[in-house]
């Protein structure tokens, strides 16, 4: 799972959201760092789709503008539960990686 | 919802609908309006166009997504070499390609296409292929047939390729196996296209062979004469039939579209091209030919053209004209099967084949 992929999902943990709901809860979530475009967003999200983790979930018209929502499923909350215990893994892991290095001199 | 309709200025989301040209069309017409919006609500506010960097990046996933969607190399080649439909994953796929402009199929699988490309070649012989005349004029036939796939070959290509197949269940939001309207040009679209298809290639024929210095055979007033009695004949049978059609509840009326028409300007621009090459490469009976094949029906169509002129009926077709000059009355059309699409949440279309399916997954 890509970095997007995931933070778009996570942007979805807590509830339906459109296109560019999303957009601005990644930029949150990943405080400041990743700043989907419009052409990056729809890809990701087509290929959750696909995967079913995410679902179109309606939509509206709000100012004369097109808002259709994504959710997240069953399967997606599933597996973005399953990649976050993975990467809280590997950073514990790395963790310890870190703090076994040999202070430089005390060898 | 178009992306015009989005509640985004018009010449943003002009900007936005250039920008999306990579798409697949099946995805253009399903996200269009959404990603419109998204992009209006990143732009700068009152921006009128969309920024470069941001149209790049259409461009790009526009691209990935079309690689993405399009079935592998393999399977697509057993749809354009072979007719073969595909798996239900990769319908979206030919809907689109059914849709282009110039369908790629067209061109390995028309057997038209193959005796151009293979047999009329061979058959001529002494004509060598890298002729430039040739090659241009070959080229520019092929092109030509393969964009006149008109709508008859739409619904019978969607038929066989886009319904579900024995077996398989239908589902709403995809096509299935229906009764479609059966279209007809309107009378004076359809004869302001046939004057021109058979009018301009005529003049030109008989313009070429007389500044040519060949005379015009006399075979050829003869064609004209087989002719002259349906365009005399057809005015006064379409005097008294013409406030007496029946109705026809089968039948969708049309104008042409701008591609009926440009398809009637490639066909009359290569055949008036074919005339001049023929004449000006000695083989002037090519053009005396064509002129032969175009004679005993172009005083028909004046006289057509000239009826449509003055008011006609909106449901008058250039059929009718045809069926009350032959027939002396006019053919009730049928319905069509072909394929229709079951909306989601509707009930199922009108002449289905299959039951309704209990529950289905609508296709990406």
């Amino acid at each position: 799972m890509t970095e997007q992929a995931y933070l778009v999902m996570l942007s979805l943990a807590h509830g339906p959201r459109h296109g560019y709901g999303i957009v601005q809860e990644v930029v949150t979530l990943s405080e400041g760092r990743v700043k989907l475009g419009a052409g990056t967003l729809y890809g990701v999200l087509d290929r959750l789709v696909d995967a079913r983790y995410v679902e179109a979930s309606g939509e509206e018209v709000v100012d004369g503008r097109l808002r259709r929502y994504y959710s997240l499923t069953d399967e997606g909350h599933g597996a973005s539960v399953a990649h976050t215990r993975q990467l809280a893994a590997l950073a514990r892991t790395a963790h310890r990686a870190l703090t076994a290095r040999p202070v430089a001199g005390t060898a | 919802m178009s992306a015009e309709g989005a509640g985004v200025e018009v010449r943003f989301a002009r900007s936005v609908r250039r920008w999306l040209v990579a798409y697949p069309p099946r995805w253009r017409r399903v996200r269009a309006g959404e990603i419109t919006a998204v992009l209006a609500d990143l732009a700068a506010p009152g921006a009128t166009r969309l920024d470069v960097r941001s149209g790049l990046g259409l461009l790009r996933a526009g691209l990935a997504t079309r690689r993405r969607m399009a079935p592998p190399f393999l399977v697509r080649m057993k749809y354009v070499a072979f007719d073969w439909p595909l798996p239900a994953q990769y319908r979206p796929w030919v809907d689109d390609q059914l849709r282009s402009a110039v369908p790629g199929q067209g061109l390995l699988t028309t057997p038209m296409m193959v005796f151009l490309l293979w047999g009329l070649p061979w058959l001529m012989g002494t004509k060598p292929i890298f002729d430039l005349t040739f090659l241009v004029l070959y080229l520019l036939l092929l092109g030509t047939i393969a964009s006149s796939r008109g709508r008859g070959w739409q619904r019978q290509a969607g038929l066989r390729h886009l319904v579900p197949q024995a077996g398989e269940e239908p589902v709403p939001g995809w096509y299935i196996k229906g009764l479609v309207f059966h279209p007809r040009l309107a009378a004076r679209s359809g004869a302001n296209l046939a004057a021109v298809f058979f009018g301009v290639p005529a003049v030109v024929a008989a313009t070429v062979l007389l500044a040519g210095g060949r005379l015009l055979h006399p075979l050829l007033g003869a064609f004209v004469l087989a002719g002259v009695p349906f365009a005399l004949v057809g005015p006064v049978r379409w005097r008294h039939g013409i406030g007496r059609l029946p109705a026809q509840p089968a039948r969708l009326v049309e104008r042409a579209s701008g591609r009926v028409r440009r398809i009637v300007a490639s066909w009359t621009v290569v055949i008036s091209l074919v005339v001049v090459a023929a004449v000006a490469d000695d083989h002037s009976w090519i053009a005396s030919a064509i002129l032969g094949a175009l004679l005993p029906v172009l005083p028909w169509v004046v006289a057509a053209w000239a009826r449509t002129r003055g008011a006609v009926p909106d449901e008058l077709t250039l059929v009718d004209l045809r069926d009350l000059t032959v027939r002396r009355h006019v053919q009730v059309d049928v319905a069509l099967p072909g394929p229709v699409l079951w909306l989601p949440g509707g009930a199922m279309p009108a002449g289905a084949e299959h039951a309704p399916a209990p529950s289905g997954v609508a296709p990406a």
